[in-house]
């Protein structure tokens, strides 16, 4: 009889503490919650965004081996934009409504980024957005990872001003980061009394380029600014090193090559070129080291890591530390609770500003090195505080200077050509 | 081994009431603690963002200052002017201070009229060209001079390069010896960068807010701490400690303050944690990117949990006392089961002994008392049953003697039949011979002469086969069934035709025959034979009981009326012979009793005559008398009385008779 008062006792304190204890380290269970990622694979841009899906998905395993979030897996759902900014839009409208994803990661190109803004708008929803771009936006359903104009171009031009000279080329493709870029750059270099020299605009997935590299070598600037994006870049640089532009002679900076873009072009032919970015795959950190190997680990030990992969996978990561802070994936508790969150990325300190929805960076310069990496050769150290409006121009200025451009090619953000 | 039932109930309360009460207050303690902690959590955490708010609102606010400043047409003309006047003919040119007289006092005012301690105008080579508070670093140049590790150069350098409004960290300003943050903004005009507009910050105002304790008790405070390489510095003063700005540091990977470090770093979070002065607090910690500062609101976790502990320590009390009380209840109720048990038991053991008159008390009114009262009732039982047992042992050992006696007398009378029957087959066997030795005797005795000398003897012989005729026929009555005729007896003549047989007996042992007749005696309804049979038994015994003694003695005969109006007669035997023992005068009547040795007597002689006598509704009885000798006394009643005798018909003595 006490034996069994005994045994009923420990039997009903076990269940008691088992049913009290916290959840502790276990394997995510429960309902998934859904994710969108959203990005061109296939298309002019695959070469860039393919791999930035790498880094989402990687950064999405790791939350779920660390248990989920509130314990709960995260499901991916890729998407593909095909490089076409309408089927952007029309798959992030899939994504909220069908699918019932509560967040969505992706994009790349502004053109892509501008398009789908008004679905996200109207949807209440939330876009994670991981690459530098121009500036001059601000969206309460955005959070953008990526570098604002202060956070890259201006950087970068101050300091080509300090090191390279003051006699400047634009290069550009012909949609509204590169021309948005370049009219802040413009202000820059004005501001600062520097000089000019030509203003090119290649369209988008054009390899048109002859010209342009012929009108460098007659003008013969210090340095070469590039806003070039997607294959494009192949087809110039090509040009420009068999004309005999090397890095050397008239060092480029671009502003949308990295590691990644390097294994394509060719590291060889690009030594001695310049990049700007807040992170290289080269940062020396424990963060970084850690996140190099484990994309290597699971994609492959001649794989790269770039600035926009580093910003979507940290961007992963502070969307996380939202729902867990917020306690529930809700779209709009969790666009609340990303406000000042902050991150140890592989860049390093990374905070969401509250006020803009734009991350504080720090700001790197990078040498290209035959191996395709970069030499850091220069850092702003502390983190940046994001100005997504350069101070020149008034906002209303600004925004009319996107609308021109918009209304110029017939309600859209691309050049569309002729 | 004593309250063993006592230590079970102890632990069986115990469990019963102990483990869930247990169970239930650590469970509440729990919920409750863990909702508090929730609770005094999320205040503190609406404390610390608020401060952080307080703090972020305060810089943009400074921020949207000095680029309204920048922007100002008057700042732009005066920086160009001191800009050149500097550059030209320097500080102490009139030049100088012919623009300082222009500008200067807008310059003051602003300062004045917003409160900051100092305000400068940097041209962009990096040349400190003016400054309201005239200090140290006046003319100098942030890029090359004694100042360019300040935190005021590395702003003006952040400005020029980023061409943005920058504020610097907070750090001690050599120039002033205080620690100061600043704000530069980039001046332009018409497009161009033309210089820096700095404005020193009083630490005051950002102080204030970390120091306003509104909501944070008695030992709450705010922690700003900067991370500067691998150590955090204390930014501000705390409550606790008023001299830890700039002073207090702490090495990253160290257990201080692990929630300063944390947010030094850039991770918020909430916990407790031990702060610098080694006690536990409860802490919200967060991350300030305007200033790169770590901001950690913490209070004393013994004053947040009080209620919690107060709780806590009412729980105890509680189970405390419950235990104590569960103890002493147990133990009461465990002695008030065992002891009856224990009383029961020891009962029950004397009992087992064998001492069944012990009643064990009932002293509760509960099942054992009903089990102690059923316990007694058995033991009456048993022992009334043992009793039963006895008595009936007893019963049937009386009743086996009795059957024993009652057999014997059978046997006895079968004996005593066999034995007459036997008397009687020999009398009939020596009748014949008697006759032929009878008849053969009277007529020899007729043939002889008077003178004969064998005459004599023949006479003697004669006398004595008449004798023996007489008593072979006294013996086949014996053996007969014979009902026994009544008739009216002479009890007189009875007694002289036994005093006849037995007088020659008596001559030859010289006895003497004292005869005391009553005058008249009625007859006595009987039988005659019986009756001289009994009186020639008497009379033997009585011979031969004085014969025992020797020679001589004397026997009475003595017949009297009994009674009024003359119910019976009786007939009394005396003698003066020895007085038979005691412990045989119970026993003469009995058959086949006798003293004398073996082959001598039969021992029937009295039991027959006892026999006739009740027969006869009469009694005899039998005394030793006081002055010597034995007296027998025969009672017979008359015709009429009849009564409280056996009867003739009764079967045992039937076949005696």
């Amino acid at each position: 009889m006490i034996r069994k008062i005994i045994f009923a006792t420990i039997v009903v304190s076990v269940g008691l503490s088992n049913f009290s204890c916290s959840r502790g380290e276990k394997a995510p269970r429960g309902e998934p919650i859904k994710v969108g990622v959203l990005h061109s694979l296939t298309g002019t841009m695959a070469i860039s965004e393919t791999s930035v899906v790498d880094a989402t998905l990687l950064a999405i395993e790791e939350l779920n081996g660390k248990g989920g979030v509130l314990g709960r897996p995260v499901k991916p759902i890729v998407v593909d934009g095909a490089s076409d900014w309408p089927t952007f839009a029309k798959e992030a409208e899939r994504l909220i409504v069908e699918e019932k994803v509560s967040v969505v990661f992706g994009c790349w190109t502004s053109a892509s980024r501008k398009t789908v803004k008004p679905v996200f708008e109207k949807q209440d929803h939330l876009l994670f957005y991981p690459v530098q771009y121009e500036g001059l936006e601000m969206s309460p359903n955005i959070i953008y990872t990526g570098a604002a104009p202060n956070q890259q171009l201006i950087p970068a031009v101050k300091w080509a001003f300090e090191n390279l000279g003051k006699r400047f080329f634009l290069v550009a493709s012909d949609y509204v980061f590169p021309r948005s870029a370049n009219a802040i750059m413009k202000d820059q270099i004005k501001a600062l009394r520097g000089e000019i020299l030509g203003e090119e605009y290649i369209l988008l997935g054009s390899s048109d380029v002859r010209g342009v590299v012929q009108r460098i070598i007659a003008t013969q600037p210090d340095v070469i600014l590039n806003t070039i994006n997607g294959d494009t870049n192949v087809a110039f640089f090509r040009e420009l090193k068999q004309a005999g532009i090397t890095g050397d002679k008239i060092p480029t900076i671009s502003f949308s090559i990295a590691e990644d873009e390097l294994r394509t072009l060719g590291a060889k032919m690009m030594v001695g070129d310049y990049a700007a970015w807040n992170y290289f795959q080269s940062i020396k950190s424990d963060e970084n080291a850690g996140f190099v190997e484990r994309f290597q680990k699971k994609y492959g030990p001649h794989r790269v890591t770039d600035d926009p992969m580093e910003a979507a996978y940290f961007g992963v990561y502070l969307w996380a530390q939202a729902v867990e802070h917020a306690e529930t994936d809700d779209v709009k508790a969790v666009r609340q609770a990303i406000k000042n969150q902050s991150f140890m990325a592989p860049e390093g300190l990374v905070s969401v500003d509250a006020d803009n929805n734009h991350t504080w960076k720090a700001v790197r310069i990078g040498k290209i090195t035959e191996k395709g990496q970069f030499d850091i050769v220069w850092t702003s150290e502390k983190p940046v505080r994001p100005v997504p409006y350069p101070v020149y121009r008034s906002e209303e200025e600004w925004h009319q200077f996107l609308q021109n451009l918009y209304e110029g090619w017939g309600k859209k953000w691309a050049n569309p050509g002729d | 081994m004593k309250f063993r039932i006592g230590n079970k109930l102890l632990l069986l309360f115990l469990v019963v009431a102990l483990v869930p009460l247990s169970g239930v207050s650590y469970l509440t303690y729990r919920d409750a603690e863990k909702n508090y902690r929730k609770e005094a959590t999320a205040s503190l955490a609406v404390i610390a963002e608020s401060k952080a708010n307080g703090i972020k609102s305060y810089l943009l606010e400074r921020m949207k200052d000095i680029t309204v400043l920048s922007h100002t047409p008057s700042l732009i003309d005066a920086m160009e002017r001191f800009e050149a006047a500097f550059d030209r003919e320097g500080l102490d040119s009139r030049r100088y201070q012919a623009v300082e007289k222009e500008w200067g006092p807008f310059l003051i005012q602003y300062k004045g009229a917003t409160g900051y301690q100092d305000l400068f105008l940097i041209s962009p080579e990096g040349d400190a060209v003016f400054s309201v508070e005239k200090g140290e670093d006046l003319g100098s140049n942030y890029l090359t001079g004694p100042y360019k590790n300040s935190e005021l150069a590395e702003v003006f350098d952040r400005a020029r390069t980023l061409l943005e409004t920058e504020v610097s960290d907070f750090g001690y300003y050599p120039a002033t010896n205080e620690p100061a943050a600043f704000l530069a903004a980039p001046i332009f005009k018409e497009g161009h960068f033309v210089g820096v507009v700095a404005l020193q910050m009083s630490n005051q105002e950002v102080y204030q807010a970390v120091q306003d304790y509104s909501g944070l008790g008695e030992t709450g405070e705010t922690i700003v701490g900067s991370r500067i390489g691998n150590q955090v510095i204390f930014v501000a003063p705390t409550r606790q400690d008023p001299f830890s700005a700039f002073r207090r540091r702490l090495v990253i990977g160290s257990h201080e303050l692990l929630p300063l470090q944390e947010a030094a770093q850039g991770k918020r979070g909430s916990g407790i944690s031990i702060d610098y002065r080694g006690k536990k607090v409860l802490a919200v910690w967060d991350y300030l990117p305007s200033f790169r500062w770590g901001i950690v609101v913490k209070i004393d976790s013994a004053e947040v949990f009080k209620p919690i502990a107060a709780m806590r320590n009412r729980f105890v009390v509680i189970m405390t006392l419950t235990t104590l009380m569960v103890i002493l209840l147990s133990l009461f109720t465990a002695k008030s089961i065992a002891k009856p048990i224990r009383t029961l038991q020891e009962g029950t053991e004397i009992i087992a002994q064998g001492d069944l008159t012990k009643q064990i008390p009932v002293t509760t009114k509960d099942e054992l008392g009903l089990l102690t009262d059923a316990f007694n009732k058995m033991t009456l039982n048993l022992k009334r049953s043992m009793q039963d047992l006895e008595r009936r042992r007893k019963e049937s050992e009386e009743r086996e003697k009795q059957l024993k006696e009652t057999q014997a007398m059978l046997v006895q009378a079968g004996k005593l039949t066999a034995m007459g029957q036997l008397g009687a087959g020999i009398a009939h066997e020596l009748n014949q011979p008697l006759t032929a030795i009878q008849g053969l005797s009277q007529t020899m005795f007729g043939r002889m002469k008077s003178t004969d000398p064998y005459r004599q003897p023949l006479e003697k012989v004669i006398e004595q086969a008449k004798r023996m005729t007489k008593i072979i026929e006294n013996i086949r009555k014996f053996g007969r069934e014979a009902k026994g005729e009544v008739e009216p007896v002479d009890i007189h003549q009875t007694l002289e035709d036994a005093l006849m047989l037995v007088s020659a007996q008596l001559k030859h042992h010289g006895i003497e025959v004292i005869k005391e007749y009553a005058d008249s005696l009625p007859s006595v309804q009987g039988n005659a034979n019986q009756l001289q049979q009994v009186f020639t038994n008497l009379l033997t015994n009585a011979c031969d009981a004085l014969d025992e003694v020797g020679l001589g003695g004397r026997i009475w005969m003595i017949t009297q009326c009994r009674g009024a109006e003359a119910r019976s007669v009786e007939v009394v035997f005396k003698n003066d012979g020895p007085s038979i023992p005691e412990k045989d005068i119970t026993e003469i009547f009995n058959p086949f009793f006798t003293t004398k040795p073996p082959g001598k007597g039969t021992g029937l002689g009295l039991s027959i005559s006892y026999g006739i006598i009740r027969d006869h509704h009469g009694s005899i009885e039998v005394e030793n008398l006081k002055e010597g000798g034995v007296e027998f006394r025969i009672s017979l009643p008359l015709s009429e009385n009849t009564e409280n005798t056996a009867s003739p018909t009764d079967p045992i003595f039937a076949k005696i008779l």
